[in-house]
């Protein structure tokens, strides 16, 4: 749509016809219309005291302002308002008294019953084990006589090693989080019989000191243990 | 011949392995060099023609002749093949097999035999580190705890920076923060009349320094490492190699002393400390020429953040041994409470 868009370019003008007076620099559209029809608009044209474009807009959608936000005129000063007491508050409402014994109950009685539930799977998934485990040694036992400890022991090591890893991968699973963590009291492999008698020399450096700083501490920490014991028997 | 008190102290290091025993003569100490060559059979000859000591591990094909402790380092340099060692960082590598078995020659040799049966063992053991919670501590533990058992003694376990609180602090009353600079970690301790307050660890020591300054300069941390063993004064570097070692040097206090102040936050409010205490710093990387100089620099410029009033900040009378004699403090302590009893 073609519109114009007037600035004025001299210090005051007044548009009686359109109603409006523009003051140096300020910009204002009109429809072509609406600005054709103006002799008022016409005439300040014709004497320099605006520049008149006609130009065409494109509508461009925007998202609505926030509602706290309003677009001034540039030029036009904000009216403060004269603050007014803001309308006295309702007191507020009691706050709901918190029974944290109740709470509590509830929240030990939560747990148990999730753990009670936990405990029940478990104990679910070892009966499906051992079930797994007994059917698959008498399947693979079955028929053979003479079966001597070492055919055995091979026969339980196949079957634990098919049946546990399914069952121990779905009782893991829940328990997994972002990384794995090792408890202090978890079972670590230390291996057996480190030191071994070896043939050949080693090199050790020795050295002989004097034993007075140490005897002083040894008896300064005697003293101290024996202070202590003092004051624990008292 | 010579009469040996029961109760043997033993710094399992990083670098160095060392134990501290109680004679008639006086303290004796034994050290070994923490680490080890593993060379084909056929070496032997080479390896006796050269007068190196070696012994003969593992049967079968997997038979192999080992060089341990310093001969090892220096067959190393020879040969320019790296040499291995047991423990990395500060702790026993979990799989390293090879490493176990070695550890075990190093520490049967450095203990000798027990002068009494099950003898009281103390050995050293790092805190938790906190700046790697990945470092499984308690596996080192584990191993050392069954190889010092596994040659006879009654192994027990003891905080490294607090053995140097034991050796250091008697005429303080036992209290203090000792500081173990050593190769792979670096351990702080706080103890008042022997209560531990604070104990912790971080993962950075000689190597990171070594690592550091090789980077910066080009060179090998190898290198960097026998220029710091061959002597550096720390207050006057005399090239761009010793000054590149300095700044690792002074990062590295700084860091261990940030790390105490926020460690310290946690306990202050658990923790009285009556009057004030000092600090003691021992360990291998605190070997270099004036590095207490150093080290009170360092601290000078964190003092105002310093919680704790200190008294004096000194070296360990014996850097390298501060550790093991503190360890044997304790070890004897278990045989004079016997005689207490009866």
């Amino acid at each position: 749509m073609k519109e114009a868009r007037v600035t004025c370019k001299i210090e005051q003008i007044k548009l009686p016809d359109m109603g409006i007076t523009l003051v140096r620099g300020q910009e204002v559209w009109f429809g072509e219309r609406e600005a054709r029809r103006s002799a008022d608009l016409n005439h300040a044209r014709k004497i320099g005291a605006i520049d008149l474009r006609w130009e065409t807009r494109c509508r461009v959608s925007k998202p609505p302002a926030p509602p706290h936000f309003r677009k001034l005129r540039p030029g036009v000063r904000k009216q403060i308002e004269p603050s007014r007491p803001e309308p006295a508050k309702p007191a507020p409402a009691p706050a709901p008294s918190v029974d944290l014994d109740l709470i509590g109950k509830q929240v030990k009685a939560q747990v148990a019953a999730e753990m009670a539930r936990q405990m029940g799977q478990l104990e679910g998934q070892m009966e499906t084990m051992r079930t797994d485990i007994v059917s698959q040694v008498t399947a693979a036992l079955s028929g053979q006589k003479g079966m001597d400890a070492e055919q055995m022991a091979a026969v339980l090591k196949a079957t634990l090693e098919q049946v546990l890893p399914a069952h121990s991968a779905a009782v893991a699973a829940p328990a997994a989080k972002g990384h794995a963590t090792v408890s202090s009291d978890a079972p670590m492999f230390i291996p057996e019989g480190i030191v071994k008698e070896t043939k050949g020399k080693v090199k050790v450096q020795q050295a002989t000191g004097s034993t007075g700083g140490l005897d002083d501490a040894a008896a300064a920490l005697k003293a101290l243990k024996r202070k202590k014991k003092d004051k624990t028997n008292d | 011949m010579t009469d040996v008190m029961p109760g043997c102290g033993l710094d399992c290091g990083t670098m160095n392995f060392v134990s501290a025993r109680r004679t008639d003569e006086g303290v004796v100490t034994r050290r070994m060099r923490d680490a080890f060559l593993d060379l084909p059979l056929d070496s032997k000859k080479m390896l006796k023609l050269g007068g190196v000591n070696y012994v003969t591990m593992g049967e079968g094909d997997d038979k192999a002749l080992v060089v341990v402790g310093d001969a090892a380092m220096e067959y190393a340099n020879l040969l320019s093949k790296p040499v291995r060692r047991p423990l990395q960082a500060g702790l026993i590598a979990a799989g390293e097999i090879d490493a176990i078995e070695v550890l075990g020659v190093l520490i049967k040799h450095v203990l000798g035999e027990p002068v009494v049966e099950g003898e009281y063992c103390y050995f050293s053991v790092p805190a938790a580190p906190v700046d790697d919670p990945t470092k499984n501590v308690i596996y080192h533990q584990g191993v050392l705890d069954r190889i010092i058992s596994e040659c006879g003694y009654t192994p027990v376990p003891s905080n490294e920076a607090l053995a140097i609180i034991y050796a250091e602090t008697a005429k303080d009353g036992f209290s203090g923060i000792g500081i173990s600079m050593g190769s792979g970690m670096s351990n702080v301790a706080l103890a008042i009349g022997t209560v531990e307050g604070l104990a912790f660890s971080v993962g950075r020591g000689g190597d990171w320094i070594d690592a550091g300054a090789a980077t910066a300069t080009g060179a090998t941390p190898e290198k960097i490492c026998a220029l710091k063993e061959a002597g550096i004064d720390l207050m006057a570097p005399k090239n761009r190699t010793e000054e590149a070692i300095c700044v690792y040097y002074k990062h590295h206090i700084q860091y261990v002393l940030e790390v105490f102040l926020a460690e310290f936050v946690k306990i202050k409010d658990k923790f009285a400390i009556p009057k004030p205490i000092p600090i003691v710093v021992g360990g291998g990387t605190s070997k270099p020429e004036n590095f207490m100089e150093f080290f009170q620099q360092v601290f000078d410029r964190m003092k105002r953040k310093f919680p704790i009033e200190i008294s004096e900040i000194r070296h360990a009378s014996s850097p390298l041994n501060a550790v093991a004699h503190g360890l044997l403090i304790q070890a004897g302590q278990e045989y004079d409470e016997d005689e207490d009893d009866e």
